[in-house]
């Protein structure tokens, strides 16, 4: 496994969940296709630390998702510097980049993006594995976790066979077996009803606080700030403090 | 074995069946193919091979013994006993032709490679009779057992030529060339039911030698000091004859061997193109939970493999169970499973699923994982 330098490390914090996890400096990104040119972000300075949620929220195509994606090493910024637990990502390599998405960073996707031949403890087993634990060790962690999001009667089920609130809280048991310490959101609700959006975020809220995770969650969707500890706003991929709720 | 790998491929039934079905089909087609040429091989190079001759003499031109083109006087035969080197010398003659039943319709032929020799010597006769009398008398004729079999030639029955007609004496064996089989007469009745002009006339001498050894050093020898006469050792003329009969299905096998090849590859190469395409989005997802690019590379190589190994199976155990079943039934059909032949196919299974898993991997490292992100 590849080691990070951590020399960028911010200064150490009393506390685990002070530290800051994610931190996001002056960036901007800019889309080119032929004489195109989009500017998803402009110019963004943003940080999060441990057992914090922030909400982004913003209209579509206000850039919520290339913010996510700079933010989990799936994306390079065009100008400007990202650092996920200490470590600056913004001219890794692509091999880098997958290291530091292997064992840092948990996804939740808006269409959940379980794999379809896998059963709800496969996919979470595979992820588990890819971070570095041994068969049974993943197995075990992997049934933990899914016990942890109730869904202990449904560890051998496909994703076709389950509701789509089943399959998001498989997502984010997904998104914890590897442990990363910054969990990344994209509109985890969009797909499902009032209901199950509202348990699942508060599941979501529960085992990340528990856990002390960093969470950013991207969404257009104003009932997502009741869960967040901080709300930042987003337009034309600029960001601005949220004057009616914040910290 | 990965889980992706083997979970992604055992979801779609229909589609595994069909890439395995085709790789299989693939696989028995060049299994049966090879096999029949390794069985017609052995076949048709075995009657000459089995003859215990040292030398065969022919006129010049004449390397083999499907041709028969070679005309020799008869009094070359003496002048080859007086060289002290040699041991036995027996004359042949030697004519493929078609004969018919006595009664059926004289269209309806079959091909006989008809084959006069001195029963005396015994050299270039039947190699080993296995039914009725042997040597045939005046007017007889021993004929392969292979002809027996597939022209319902019996014992008793005649064998007819234009105006002529043989009486079926006995069956031999070793005489088979698949499309053709030897029978069995004496000099004489060569002679007199080919009507040959001048009688003396002989198609081949078999020779042996006092000395095996020196064969080949003597026919060179044998050839300078007989010009236009053609001494070639027994076991080029075998081989020579064998090439001279598949010579011509050689280019015709390659071509479906090579088309065989392609199906195969076809077949795996697109189910697993399409596998692949089809499960981009998962490919995303994997690339964008921390896969490398090589994990995603095994998943698709190891389809292909598992769709290549189960393939090979199926087609190479279809081969070794059909090809001798099928021998019982169609004579023609004569097959020589080999286990080099099997372990080649092996190989060209092998690179069968590399080539199919190649196109598809190229497409993965274009495959951009914050497309995983969208609806
Ligand atoms: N790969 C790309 N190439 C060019 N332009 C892009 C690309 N991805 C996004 N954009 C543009 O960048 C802007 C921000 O897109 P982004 O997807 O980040 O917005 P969003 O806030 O997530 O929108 P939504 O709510 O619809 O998901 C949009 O104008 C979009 O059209
Ligand atoms: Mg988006």
């Amino acid at each position: 496994m590849t080691r990070y330098p951590s020399s960028k490390a911010d200064p150490p914090e009393p506390g685990h969940e002070r530290r800051t996890i994610l931190r996001l400096a002056g960036v901007s990104k800019v889309y080119r296709s032929g004489d195109f040119e989009v500017t998803a972000l402009d110019d963004v300075s943003f940080h999060v630390r441990g057992g914090e949620i922030v909400a982004v929220m913003g209209p579509s195509g206000s850039g919520k998702t290339t913010l996510l994606t700079i933010a989990g090493a799936l994306l390079r910024p065009s100008v400007g510097r990202v650092h996920v637990c200490g470590i600056d990502v913004s001219e890794m390599s692509e091999g880098q980049l997958a290291g530091v998405r292997r064992n840092k960073v948990g996804f939740i996707y808006q269409s959940f993006n379980l794999l379809e031949a896998l059963s709800a403890l496969e996919n979470v087993v595979l992820v588990a594995q890819n971070h570095g634990h041994d068969k049974q060790a993943a197995g075990e962690r992997a049934r933990d976790l899914l016990e942890m999001f109730g869904l202990g009667h449904r560890m051998h089920s496909l994703p076709k066979k389950m509701s789509d609130g089943e399959k998001q809280r498989v997502a984010i048991a997904r998104a914890l077996a590897k442990d990363p310490e910054l969990l990344l959101a994209d509109e985890p609700t969009a797909n499902l009803d009032a209901k199950r959006g509202h348990e699942v975020m508060e599941l979501l809220r529960q085992k990340a606080m528990e856990l002390h995770k960093a969470v950013v969650v991207v969404s257009h969707d104003n009932r997502i700030r009741q869960f967040a500890d901080r709300v930042v706003l987003l337009e034309d991929g600029r960001l601005r403090d949220d004057d009616t709720h914040s910290v | 074995m990965l889980l992706v790998a083997r979970k992604n491929l055992f979801s779609e039934k229909t589609r595994l069946a069909i890439s395995i079905g085709g790789v299989a089909l693939s696989v028995f087609l060049i299994g049966i193919l090879l096999s029949l040429f390794r069985g017609w091989s052995e076949r048709v190079g075995s009657f000459v091979e089995d003859v215990p001759a040292d030398l065969w003499v022919a006129s010049e031109g004449t390397t083999d013994f499907t041709a028969a083109a070679s005309i020799l006087p008869g009094a070359l035969g003496t002048r080859l006993e007086l060289i002290p080197e040699t041991d036995v010398v027996a004359p042949l003659i030697v004519r493929p032709m078609e004969m018919s039943h006595a009664g059926n319709d004289p269209d309806d032929t079959f091909d006989v490679h008809f084959v006069g020799y001195d029963p005396e010597i015994g050299l270039g006769g039947p190699l080993e009779v296995t039914a009725g009398k042997s040597p045939p008398g005046p007017g007889e004729i021993i004929v392969d057992e292979q002809m027996h079999r597939r022209h319902d030639v019996d014992i008793g029955d005649r064998l007819v030529r234009g105006t002529k007609s043989l009486t079926v004496v006995g069956y031999s064996r070793g005489g088979d060339f698949v499309y053709t089989q030897v029978a069995h007469v004496t000099i004489e009745t060569a002679v007199d039911f080919l009507e040959l002009d001048p009688p003396s006339q002989r198609t081949f001498f078999v020779m042996t030698l006092d000395d095996p050894e020196d064969r080949k050093v003597f026919a060179r020898r044998l050839e300078v000091a007989l010009p236009g006469v053609e001494f070639t050792t027994g076991e080029d003329f075998a081989a020579e004859t064998r090439d001279r009969i598949l010579g011509q299905i050689l280019p015709i096998l390659i071509v479906v061997l090579i088309v065989a090849f392609i199906v195969g590859l076809a077949v795996a190469g697109l189910t697993i193109y399409t596998a692949t395409i089809e499960k981009s989005r998962e490919y995303g997802i994997l690339k964008a939970e921390g896969f490398t690019n090589p994990y995603l590379y095994r998943v698709v190589f190891e389809q292909s493999m598992i769709t290549g190994i189960m393939g090979f199976l199926i087609g190479a155990g279809l081969t070794i169970l059909i090809g001798p079943a099928a021998q019982g039934q169609v004579p023609q059909f004569v097959v020589f499973v080999r286990w080099q032949d099997i372990l080649g196919i092996a190989g060209a299974t092998l690179l069968m699923a590399l080539i199919a898993a190649y196109i598809p991997v190229r497409r993965l490292t274009s495959i951009d994982p914050v497309s995983v992100f969208k609806g």
